[in-house]
């Protein structure tokens, strides 16, 4: 008959067996993990959209715990570069212009704003093998916003100083991800491997997924890019404002997006963390790209222009005053209609055309030309 | 508020400093703050709940008075008449059987009775529903409640003057929402004595935390993707390895996610001074019908053949009167389940393997007689199978849905690899439940539950590290709700 007995012995508070398992845990951290080949630690697939938006800043922790080459160009921001700044594209490009290679990731991530810009370049600076030459920043109004409804998913970015720092100035106001933050610090090389692991778990990674290649984060396609391209190939007509005009109810759930009412369109403490980010990469030696982003003529037109003629006024006098290049919105090559697959981000079309735009400027500052 | 997030931790730790360090000595200020605890606990997935907590408990209390009030002369007297304690006990059970009846089976019983006008008279109407979530753990709390008033009524149990005492019985948190279904002659005595550290259960309460988490984030909730891969409605043609997948996963998932909740439930409780009674006790090694209930969510089953079982004449009228008792019991097992057709035909199902089983052994049919390891090894195997059966009768979106996966299981067709590959479901059952099952046949083996304390302290600081990291690895901890809140 089976009994639950209680035990006899019992002499401290710990025992050997919970001191002799910390131990275990720790050399598993610290000796098991960073043997794993990293073939098996970025064996996840950034472009599982069934987790809304997480996936992106899972992979920047991962790539800046496990950096596997250093970047010469960085590009930051939301989907908007995540989708519309071709890395493997530019690099090429750069290579064709420079004659030389030049290293380029894409750190854009779902919904990145100003106060994610300011954990992820901290992490960037503190950690010389993943600091880039170069940051470029495509930004849209949306990025200086005050925020607010926010999701704190760039807590799986941030070290234990940084937790403090963000509470104190943001308090309790979102969700901590807690769970994230805590194994992503304390027991980073497994954090790691449990990305991988879920993968192996739910078996949703595709058959010709390569880890190292596939992820956008090193420079592969994000999905809808793939999409674009299977489409292309297939010679058929990608998704854009030309064939799929928007309606007057959608094109205001963009504007509610782009330029929300009753809300600050630059928010006090979102442009303070934005100037003392950039202050503190001109510090490091890294040079910064601002740019505008593109949008379509029609949601254009539905933003307040006095908003945006100021929204730009500040990016401009902050580019000035802190040495940093600013390609507004003039400068650009014209998009249009079939550039766009809405309002906001762009399609295979646009993409090509805004990656090739930004290899131009990239090329006159490395040649030692102002952009 | 679930047990394996963040907030739970934070919300344990917090109690913890006050009830052993603030209030440490001080009973009433302990049981004061478990209350509110309690109710914090409950209220943070709905507080307007709350409420009905509090009415339950509230009738239950004075039910308790009335019924237990002795006369001045004989206190061997009550002092109501044998008429009027019924009337209360009744009163007892109408309100508390009204509301979980109303939260519970209202849509249920409306729809079948729409359905069945429609049928029988060609009548149609319009059923009202109830369109708000049935409360947490509804079930849970009231069969505990009405243990109290029911054992006064038997004379088995004294009324509790206090409030607090009762009120905190009634919605103590760790085991509040899924059980175990503690009785209140088990509960009470604890919470009105005074309670002091004890290292040892703490000890104790923290494996079982830990083991209870590893349950349920990593086996259950990881188990719980080929589960609901093969038990998607829209999958036809599963094959007979898969459906047989389906079966076994699903089987683990369950009993993990539920066991897991008891054991973190009896940790929590050990490490607040208190013993809750245990829930399973290893039920894959069931030999026989019987077994498998005095192993599964042992609470309930002793409940129900301690207040309904043996109410409705138990044993005493002949085997006819055993048999019919039985079926009874287990389908009104099933509905406490849940207003659905599946939960029925699970109670029904394991009515009917227990009538049988009894049948056959009133018969002195049971085969083969000897009772060798082999055939009990193969009892269990056959036990095991029995079960499978159940639980996909209970998984399974509908019963069609159910007699569909079961046929398929033995319609011996290769696996339908555009649903899932046999390696999908095979590898991850092994993975997760092979461990699961070592460590339970130790335990089975040795006797005892807690034999992980009988090792050496190195093989036990080993498989605390082992569990960690897999907790670590592959734990979910992003509030997968245990699979027994619905209920």
């Amino acid at each position: 008959m089976v009994k639950s007995s209680t035990i006899s012995s019992f002499k401290a508070w710990w025992t050997p067996a919970a001191g002799l398992a910390l131990v275990l845990v720790l050399l598993a951290e610290f000796v098991l993990a960073p043997l794993t080949p990293p073939e098996r630690i970025f064996a996840f697939d950034q472009n599982n959209y069934e987790r809304p938006g997480r996936q992106d800043y899972e992979a920047l922790r991962v790539l800046l715990t496990f950096p596997q080459k250093p970047a010469d160009i960085a590009i930051m921001g939301s989907s908007r570069p995540r989708d519309g700044i071709l890395a493997p594209l530019l690099a090429a490009q750069l290579k064709l212009n420079l004659g030389r290679s030049v290293d380029v990731v894409n750190y854009a991530a779902v919904g990145f704003r100003a106060f994610d810009f300011e954990v992820l370049a901290q992490r960037l600076i503190a950690e010389p093998r993943v600091t880039p030459k170069v940051v470029v920043l495509p930004i849209n109004p949306r990025f200086l916003q005050e925020e607010a409804e926010r999701d704190n998913l760039r807590f799986s970015l941030m070290g234990f100083d940084q937790v403090g720092h963000e509470l104190k100035t943001h308090g309790l106001s979102a969700p901590l991800h807690l769970v994230e933050t805590i194994l992503s610090n304390g027991v980073a090389n497994l954090y790691a491997l449990r990305l991988a692991a879920r993968e192996w778990v739910e078996g949703t990674l595709p058959a010709d997924f390569k880890p190292l290649e596939s992820n956008p984060i090193f420079g592969g396609r994000v999905k809808l890019q793939i999409q674009d391209a299977d489409w292309l190939r297939a010679n058929k007509v990608l998704t854009s404002l030309e064939n799929t005009p928007v309606k007057d109810e959608q094109l205001a759930e963009y504007v509610k997006v782009e330029w929300p009412a009753g809300v600050r369109h630059l928010g006090e403490a979102e442009t303070s963390a934005f100037v003392r980010t950039l202050r503190r990469l001109r510090a490091a030696d890294v040079h910064v790209i601002l740019m505008d982003l593109p949008m379509s003529d029609v949601l254009r037109a539905a933003i307040p222009q006095e908003g945006l003629q100021a929204y730009r006024a500040f990016l401009q006098e902050t580019a000035a005053q802190g040495n940093i290049s600013y390609i507004a919105m003039g400068q650009f090559p014209p998009f249009l209609d079939r550039d766009f697959r809405e309002q906001s981000h762009l399609n295979r079309s646009g993409a090509t055309k805004l990656t090739q735009f930004v290899s131009v400027v990239l090329t006159q500052y490395l040649e030692g030309r102002d952009p | 508020m679930l047990f394996q997030t963040p907030e739970f931790l934070l919300f344990i730790g917090a109690v913890l400093l006050l009830y052993w360090g603030v209030l440490r000595g001080r009973r009433t200020a302990q049981n004061l703050m478990l209350l509110a605890a309690s109710y914090v606990f409950y209220g943070w997935w709905d507080w307007h709940f709350l409420g009905l907590i509090f009415f339950s408990t509230l009738v239950d209390y004075v039910c308790g008075i009335l019924l237990d009030r002795r006369q001045a002369a004989d206190p061997n007297r009550y002092e109501l008449s044998e008429r009027a304690r019924k009337r209360v006990l009744l009163a007892s059970l109408i309100c508390n059987l009204g509301l979980l009846g109303f939260f519970k089976y209202y849509n249920f019983f409306t729809e079948s009775l729409a359905s069945s006008f429609w049928v029988l008279l060609g009548y149609e109407f319009e059923p009202w529903f109830l369109e708000i979530a049935v409360p947490v753990g509804i079930s849970f709390y009231t069969f505990q409640s009405l243990s109290y008033t029911i054992d006064i009524y038997r004379g088995k149990l004294s009324s509790r003057r206090s409030f607090l005492d009762f009120a905190l019985f009634v919605a103590i948190f760790p085991q509040l929402v899924a059980g175990p279904i503690v009785r209140a002659k088990e509960m009470l005595p604890q919470i009105e004595e005074d309670r002091r550290f004890d290292l040892n259960k703490a000890q104790e309460g923290i494996w079982l935390i830990l083991w209870g988490l590893v349950k349920k984030v990593v086996i259950a909730d990881n188990i719980a993707r080929v589960t609901d891969t093969l038990y998607h409605p829209d999958v036809y043609n599963l094959g007979s390895p898969l459906a047989l997948a389906a079966a076994y996963a699903f089987t683990v998932q369950i009993y993990c996610d539920f066991s897991g909740y008891t054991d973190i439930a009896r940790g929590t409780a050990r490490l607040l001074g208190f013993e809750l009674p245990l829930n399973f006790r290893l039920p894959f090694f069931a030999k026989n019908p019987s077994d498998l209930w005095a192993r599964w969510h042992i609470t309930l089953s002793s409940w129900l053949r301690d207040y309904l079982y043996i109410s409705l004449g138990g044993n005493r009228k002949g085997a006819s009167w055993t048999y019919f008792n039985l079926m009874a019991t287990m389908v009104l097992g099933g509905l406490w389940h849940g207003a659905n057709d599946n939960f029925i035909a699970w109670g029904f199902y394991h009515g009917l393997v227990l009538v049988v089983y009894r049948w056959l052994a009133h018969r002195g049919m049971s085969w083969p007689k000897e009772n060798t390891t082999l055939v009990l090894w193969l009892r269990r195997l056959v036990m095991f199978h029995l079960w499978c059966v159940g639980c996909t009768i209970f998984r399974a979106t509908s019963t069609e849905h159910a007699l569909r996966i079961i046929t398929e299981i033995f319609a011996f067709t290769p696996a339908n690899v555009a649903v899932a590959s046999v390696g999908f479901a095979y590898e991850r059952l092994l993975f997760f439940a092979g461990p699961l099952l070592l460590f339970q046949w130790f335990q089975f083996r040795s006797g005892n539950l807690n034999i992980i304390f009988k090792w050496p302290w190195f093989v036990r600081g080993f498989i605390y590290a082992v569990l960690v990291v897999w907790m670590i690895v592959f734990g979910n901890f992003h509030g997968q709700e245990f699979y027994y809140f619905q209920f």
